[in-house]
């Protein structure tokens, strides 16, 4: 009988929730569009998406492809960005480097997404026990600056593409346990949640339907911000020679490849990390936006 | 107050303790062997069993790390296998100063540029002044450090030949040479910083100009400089010094990547090549510096932030 009852209240306030929902993710939509630096991150962002998966179509030759003949061009009809001291085309290995950019941030930030937000669920519901070790690991790994953490689990993995990802996943966990924690604190006080709690519906289902939906955003948020934050790691450790090896079509990597080269042929370093540039300005402009439109209460923050 | 400090004290002890933990299993998993590394082309089987009694490597694991957290609390941190010289000596001697300087150097850079710019931002609000500073400072935000320090060596120190790209000089002992020095690094490191602190001091004044004692202020005849400074920029600080303090952290990310970039002698130069050269208890040592350095700073910026504002101390 309790589940049949708790079972109807569920779909009424499914129906409702969608119908709200529906109104409020219109709202966020009209606040997201009304901010022209958003729409532009928007832009910037797609099209980073579109270049990382059709690399293979867009590049005009092999990123790997070495030609000693050809080393050390300027930008040409030919070869649009230059070449390399390899002779690799500089625009093929760009177009490849973004999809490097786009795998690592984007299998880092889930993963990262994934666990955090169990951790945080777990330690914000239950409390106690849970609670005390889940947020004295997250304390642990947030008392780490990001680049210095990524850089320890680089150094017990060993280099490589899975282990650049492994390491930024850890690194981002903290974060997302943190946010999500703190917004399932606040959660679990309100009359909703007591109700569907008192109507014996269960843990688990009370965190899937009630509490879940409702920190959403600002795990939404965090994506979108952390992704810039990741893409950068990424290049920065693969710079510092920690992180994807060469000879990989990696952005971090070429600019670094390039800084011996900086007075001959500035363009091996120029065009890798204008693109980086670009990227991040476009992420952050859109993660700002997507902030201001899904919390409009929240400010300017880090 | 004392209290809270107190409180925050052993909290933070328990979570060095974690960390320590934690970075010595990272550091136990990290692969090839330290004794054949050290030993080189000196291998013998009686040389590697006698090198690996005087590391204690041939006792047990926990016992390894007792005797590791021992020494570490004592300052004794081992010599480099390279250099020969104290990790001790590299770390805190040599490579810390530097890496203080350089955030010093950046911090002071990033106020004195990004202050101004928010304040005239907000006060010429939605003017192309608004939008070119802010989109400067979101450009700079999210430009990677590694990259700006090249683009930086490139136009001023090698096309305009304006500031030497390399090398270090310590303002201690030869001040103007030390900053001139320090001028392209504290650039780059701080661009990042100052677009930060820019857009914080541009909405924190824009929402503290809306306050109704602004108004009355005006109401009262208070107008221009007088109404900024004395009235509205108080309160403005508050976020701003959060921001400051909370991000100050986060300039040791920074630091690592311009001390590479310009061959700067610091810290994260220093854990950057112990990392290359695999003196795993090199990295270890830099690694616990830094994270006692970073919790040291996020721990005194919350008690600043608590005596400075009031309101979060009743809490």
């Amino acid at each position: 009988m309790a589940a049949v009852r708790a079972g109807t209240i569920d779909t009424i306030e499914d129906a409702v929730g969608r119908a709200e929902s529906f109104s409020q993710r219109r709202a966020m939509w009209l606040r997201f569009t009304a901010n022209k630096g958003a729409v532009v991150g928007l832009g910037i962002f797609i099209l980073f998406i579109l270049v990382s998966l059709f690399a293979p179509w867009l590049a005009p030759y092999d990123p790997l492809k070495q030609d000693y003949q050809a080393a050390f061009q300027s930008p040409s009809w030919q070869h649009w960005l230059g070449t390399d001291s390899f002779g690799r085309d500089m625009l093929s290995r760009v177009i490849y480097g973004n999809r490097i950019s786009f795998i690592v941030g984007f299998s880092s930030i889930t993963i990262a997404m994934v666990v955090g937000v169990a951790m945080g669920l777990a330690a914000g519901y239950y409390g106690g026990l849970i609670e005390a070790i889940l947020m004295r690991i997250v304390d642990g790994l947030l008392s780490f600056t990001p680049l210095v953490l990524a850089i320890i689990f680089m150094v017990a993995l060993g280099f490589g593409l899975q282990n650049v990802i492994f390491a930024l996943a850890v690194t981002f966990i903290g974060m997302f346990a943190r946010v999500t924690r703190g917004d399932t604190l606040n959660l679990k006080g309100e009359p909703f949640v007591e109700a569907a709690q008192l109507l014996g519906v269960s843990h688990l289902a009370v965190i899937r339907r009630h509490i879940f939906p409702n920190v959403l955003s600002p795990i939404i948020v965090q994506f979108g911000l952390n992704l810039a934050v990741a893409i950068l790691l990424e290049s920065g450790l693969s710079f510092l020679g920690l992180g994807v090896t060469p000879p990989t079509p990696d952005l971090g990597l070429m600019i670094a490849e390039g800084r011996g080269f900086i007075v001959m042929a500035p363009w091996i370093s120029g065009f890798p990390g204008l693109n980086l540039v670009i990227v991040i300005v476009g992420l952050n402009l859109f993660g700002d936006g997507l902030r201001d439109a899904l919390d409009p209460k929240s400010q300017i923050s880090a | 107050m004392l209290q809270y400090a107190g409180q925050r004290l052993v909290h933070t002890l328990i979570l060095l303790w974690l960390i320590s933990i934690f970075v010595f299993v990272l550091m136990k998993m990290a692969p090839g062997d330290p004794v054949m590394i050290m030993l080189g082309s000196d291998f013998n089987p009686e040389s590697y069993a006698t090198l690996r009694h005087e590391l204690g490597l041939d006792r047990s694991v926990l016992m390894q790390y007792l005797i590791w957290v021992w020494r570490f609390v004592r300052g004794d941190w081992g010599y480099s296998y390279i250099s020969g010289e104290y990790v001790s000596k590299m770390l805190l001697q040599d490579a810390l100063p530097v890496t203080l300087y350089l955030s010093l150097g950046s911090l002071v850079f990033a106020l004195i540029i990004a202050i101004p710019s928010g304040i005239l931002a907000a006060l010429k609000r939605n003017t192309w002044v608004d939008y070119a500073g802010m989109g400067l400072a979101i450009f700079f935000n999210s430009f990677p450090s590694f990259y700006l320090g090249i683009v930086l060596i490139w136009v001023f120190g090698v096309t305009l030949g304006w500031f030497p790209t390399m090398g270090y000089h310590s303002p201690a002992e030869d001040f103007t040479k030390g900053i001139y020095h320090l001028i392209l690094p504290s650039f780059t490191l701080g661009a990042w910083y100052a677009g930060l602190i820019a857009r914080i001091t541009r909405s924190s004044l824009v929402d503290v100009l809306n306050e109704n004692y602004i108004k009355v202020a005006k109401a009262k005849g208070v107008q221009g400089r007088a109404l900024v400074y004395k009235h509205a920029m108080r309160n403005v600080l508050i976020p701003v010094v959060t921001i400051v303090g909370l991000q100050l952290g986060g300039m040791l990310r920074g630091a690592v990547m311009t001390e590479v970039v310009f061959a700067l002698p610091g810290i994260g130069r220093l854990v950057t090549i112990a990392v290359l050269n695999r003196e795993y208890h090199l990295v270890q040592a830099t690694v616990m510096v830094i994270a006692i350095m970073f919790i040291l700073v996020n721990l005194s910026v919350d008690v600043l932030y608590r005596y400075l504002n009031p309101r979060v101390r009743e809490l």
